[in-house]
């Protein structure tokens, strides 16, 4: 029968292995699309060919008074999805109008009440772009209580992100107390500890996060 | 604004350049060390069936709203 801390090692040892191993796929994703966003590198080049189309089809204006009930009726009749996003051209357009996002693909929507038609201008991406707005895609932005995520897959792919975001923070506990197991790793460690931490403190004073 | 997005724009004080170098490190660092805790992993017989299974599930969580996202 192992003593209480052999089991406790053992245990923080497999959750260390387990929740590594679950978020193995999300890690590599935001550790590569980390690189993609600090660089401007040439193969990843997403913007320059995007390709824009546009259509427009008839449609029953919508009934609601409620603006985004009003987006969700078009976008059925359209027979879009993804995540409404009230941009400022929206706002100070005459016509009632919205973009809808998700990664690899937006569209401009704009609805001609007189005509009952709308007008759709799609952007669609690359794979690189896919990428890229995966690593920011959240569905709401800071200062900015107008949108909000409004979409499944937006709300499911949020949760993840904290998810993911909250067993990275066990992993490092975990592996600080691994390492503090390993008597003889100790001095190292705290050299490479102390190294870190007064690199990242310098770099949040310097950038005036803390001011 | 902190963070390393649109850096191109913005990487132009020293503190920016710093934080652009670290960003990358840490990439790279997240990089290679779910690679050798993977293999770490593997060296574990007695650990192999529900690891696999937590990475199987994970890469179904993760392909499963990938799809949901871009499909």
């Amino acid at each position: 029968m192992p003593s209480p801390p052999e089991s406790l090692r053992t245990a923080n040892r497999r959750a260390h292995y387990y929740l590594g191993l679950y978020f193995l796929f999300f890690l590599w994703l935001f550790a590569f699309t980390g690189l993609l966003l600090n660089h401007s590198w040439a193969f990843a080049e997403f913007w320059p060919n995007r390709q824009v189309s546009k259509f427009d089809q008839p449609v029953t204006n919508p009934a609601s008074a409620d603006q985004l009930a009003r987006a969700h009726d078009l976008m059925r009749q359209l027979g879009l999805h993804g995540e409404v996003e009230w941009t400022a051209a929206s706002a100070s357009s005459p016509a009632f109008s919205f973009r809808l996002v998700r990664p690899g693909l937006s569209w401009q929507v704009t609805l001609d009440e007189a005509a009952t038609r709308a007008t759709v201008e799609q952007t669609q991406f690359n794979a690189w772009g896919v990428l890229r707005l995966l690593h920011t895609f959240t569905g709401v932005r800071a200062n900015d209580v107008r949108n909000q995520r409004d979409w499944l897959p937006t709300v499911l792919w949020a949760l993840a992100m904290d998810a993911l975001a909250l067993g990275l923070i066990a992993m490092v506990l975990s592996g600080v107390y691994l390492w503090l197991c390993l008597p003889a790793k100790r001095l190292p460690g705290a050299l490479a500890l102390a190294a870190g931490s007064v690199l990242c403190a310098l770099l949040l004073s310097g950038l005036r996060w803390l001011s | 604004m902190p963070g390393p997005h649109n850096v191109s724009l913005r990487g132009n004080s020293l503190y920016m350049q710093l934080w652009r170098w670290l960003a990358d490190a840490t990439s790279y660092g997240v990089l290679f060390l779910s690679l050798s805790g993977v293999y770490l992993w593997a060296t574990l017989r007695a650990e192999r069936r529900l690891g696999l299974a937590l990475l199987v599930a994970g890469a179904l969580t993760f392909f499963g709203l990938l799809y949901a996202l871009t499909a």
